[in-house]
């Protein structure tokens, strides 16, 4: 009896659940069509007709996973990408996350100093990555 | 049941259910991938791409939302132009243009010109006589998903590309009104997108100063018919046909003529290849030497089957596909039903534009149950063509010969 009674409130919950999401996609179609560009007006009329145009970007930031090094990466990293930009990457070993991270800061002028550095690649390995295999951890100890 | 463990089991599920209420909120209910013929070539079990949709897009895969990188569907590619809204979408910062006002936007020509120029969109649309083309872009790093030893990078499958019919002005056109001085040996480029940090290095590419000059080159105002869309460069883009996209800058604001090369972190360690002849390296032992990435290599990429299919006796697989490169000519397209033994001609459509890709198609019965290696390459006017295996670091230039399995069953 307590089963059932658990099975159909979550039946009722799930129905719930899907129809706010159903709901919410339909509103957000609505709302594309407003987008304020619309083909029917010729390249040619354009700066007369329609000289502005914008865009409202949405993010769509997951959330990560607690751990060490959780702070410095939110704060740093999401300064120039999403998180995202990680949780599209392969699980890479320590090795490559540590050139990465060091990309960043090389290429891309992040304002990493190196501890910072070091937290932001246990943390990346911690759940996104893996230990170098022993041959390769060799080689690499830098 | 002990408390914590509750206590445990109702936060995580608050967590999950508020997750996706939000997810549902903002519109991008996550449709996760569910295989969709890619697990097998991808191998990673971790993808994460979702369908998402943004401004003057349709739903299109998601592989980031901060800077946007949004990757076309496949099925898109079955017509000879891609439409705007699916039109594959790559910037480098979060710091993308959002709003453009035609009245006030300005392209700057300075450098080594002889009259530092600025040019409005209606400028460029009525001082230059409009040229027409097709033409195919693809990013540097599209299929990189598909390189073993995986690469770090955006992990496209194939859909990072697409062909569209474009109207601008002709570069040179547009130079010769600034006047370029003697001297110049390069021509760069900016758009309106900007770092995040002083420390950052602003997105810029070259063009050596022949290149800019040969006619090819045009700033497009016009892609598909329309305004280009906001995430694909409005108000005007660069277009270099048979080049990558890296050097298609989009909302194209600032062109510097230069007397010595530029360098930055986008030419000198980005955008890079393996300086061998063939472009490929050992992973074990990477190149030391490399050269910036430029034209498209010929290539050739199913389009159907998407990934492996299943096959009853006695059906028809009708494959189809597009083949690119750098312009010279796709001559040929072949296909092998044995994994690479024997090949067969696919059929070529017409020729669309200098620079398009070239659509193939072929239809193949299989002569009995069993399974099947399907391979399909291409051959370009100059004998350029593909091979089995290649890999580079940066997962750049993709154009090993792509494998369907097909699997026929009574």
């Amino acid at each position: 009896m307590q089963t059932l009674r658990v099975m159909a409130a979550l039946v009722v919950f799930g129905a719930a659940i899907l129809s706010y999401a159903l709901w919410g996609r339909a509103g957000r179609e609505r709302k594309a069509v407003s987008v304020p560009v619309s083909p029917e007006i010729p390249v040619a009329a354009l700066t007369s007709t329609q000289p502005v145009k914008e865009i409202e970007l949405e993010y769509h930031q997951p959330d990560l996973p607690p751990g060490p090094g959780h702070d410095a990466f939110a704060v740093q990293c999401v300064i120039c990408h999403s998180p995202r930009y990680v949780l599209n990457q392969p699980i890479f070993p320590r090795k490559t996350w540590t050139a990465e991270v060091h990309k960043m800061v090389k290429g891309y002028g992040a304002p990493i100093d190196a501890e910072q550095e070091r937290e932001i690649v246990d943390y990346l390995v911690s759940w996104h990555g893996k230990e170098d295999p022993p041959t390769l951890a060799k080689t690499t100890s830098n | 049941m002990s408390y914590a463990r509750r206590d445990f089991l109702k936060a995580t599920g608050l967590l999950g259910i508020s997750a996706f209420l939000a997810a549902c909120k903002s519109g991008s209910v996550a449709r996760t991938m569910i295989n969709a013929g890619l697990s097998d070539t991808r191998g990673t079990g971790y993808d994460v791409r979702t369908w998402a949709r943004f401004p003057e897009k349709t739903d299109l895969l998601m592989l980031a939302d901060r800077p946007p990188l949004l990757e076309t569907p496949m099925h898109y590619f079955l017509k000879d132009l891609t439409p705007n809204d699916a039109y594959f979408v790559r910037w480098h910062y979060a710091g993308i243009p959002t709003r453009v006002d035609l009245r006030t936007f300005r392209m700057r020509i300075i450098g080594a010109v002889n009259r530092p120029t600025e040019l409005s969109f209606d400028d460029l649309r009525t001082r230059f006589e409009p040229v027409a083309m097709t033409a195919f872009s693809e990013c540097s790093g599209n299929s990189r998903s598909f390189f073993r030893p995986q690469v770090p990078g955006a992990q496209w499958t194939n859909g990072a590309m697409g062909n569209a019919h474009y109207v601008g002005a002709r570069l040179r056109d547009v130079l010769a009104v600034a006047g370029v001085k003697a001297g110049a040996v390069e021509v760069s480029f900016r758009g309106l997108d900007v770092p995040p940090l002083q420390s950052s290095p602003h997105f810029e590419k070259p063009l050596t100063i022949d290149h800019a000059l040969n006619g090819d080159s045009i700033i497009a105002y016009e892609m598909n018919g329309e305004p280009l869309p906001m995430l694909n460069g409005f108000p005007i883009r660069l277009v270099v046909p048979g080049w990558f996209a890296t050097y298609w800058v989009k909302a194209l604001s600032q062109i510097t003529v230069r007397t010595e090369p530029l360098h930055n972190f986008w030419v000198d360690t980005a955008y890079r290849i393996p300086a061998t002849p063939d472009h490929s390296e050992d992973p074990k032992h990477p190149s030391e030497n490399t050269v910036p990435l430029t034209s498209h290599p010929t290539r050739a990429v199913f389009v159907t089957p998407e990934g492996p299919v299943k096959l009853a006796r006695g059906a028809t697989l009708q494959i189809e596909g597009i083949a690119s490169d750098d312009g010279a000519g796709i001559r040929r397209v072949e296909v092998s039903t044995d994994g690479g033994h024997t090949w067969i001609d696919a059929a070529l459509d017409r020729v669309i534009d200098k620079y398009s890709w070239r659509r193939w198609r072929m239809n193949w019965k299989p002569p009995q149950i069993g399974r099947y290696t399907l391979q399909c390459r291409a051959t370009n006017a100059a004998g350029a063509t593909q091979r089995t295996n290649e890999w580079n670091h940066g997962g750049y230039q993709r154009r090993v010969i792509e494998t369907r399995e097909v699997e026929v069953t009574a």
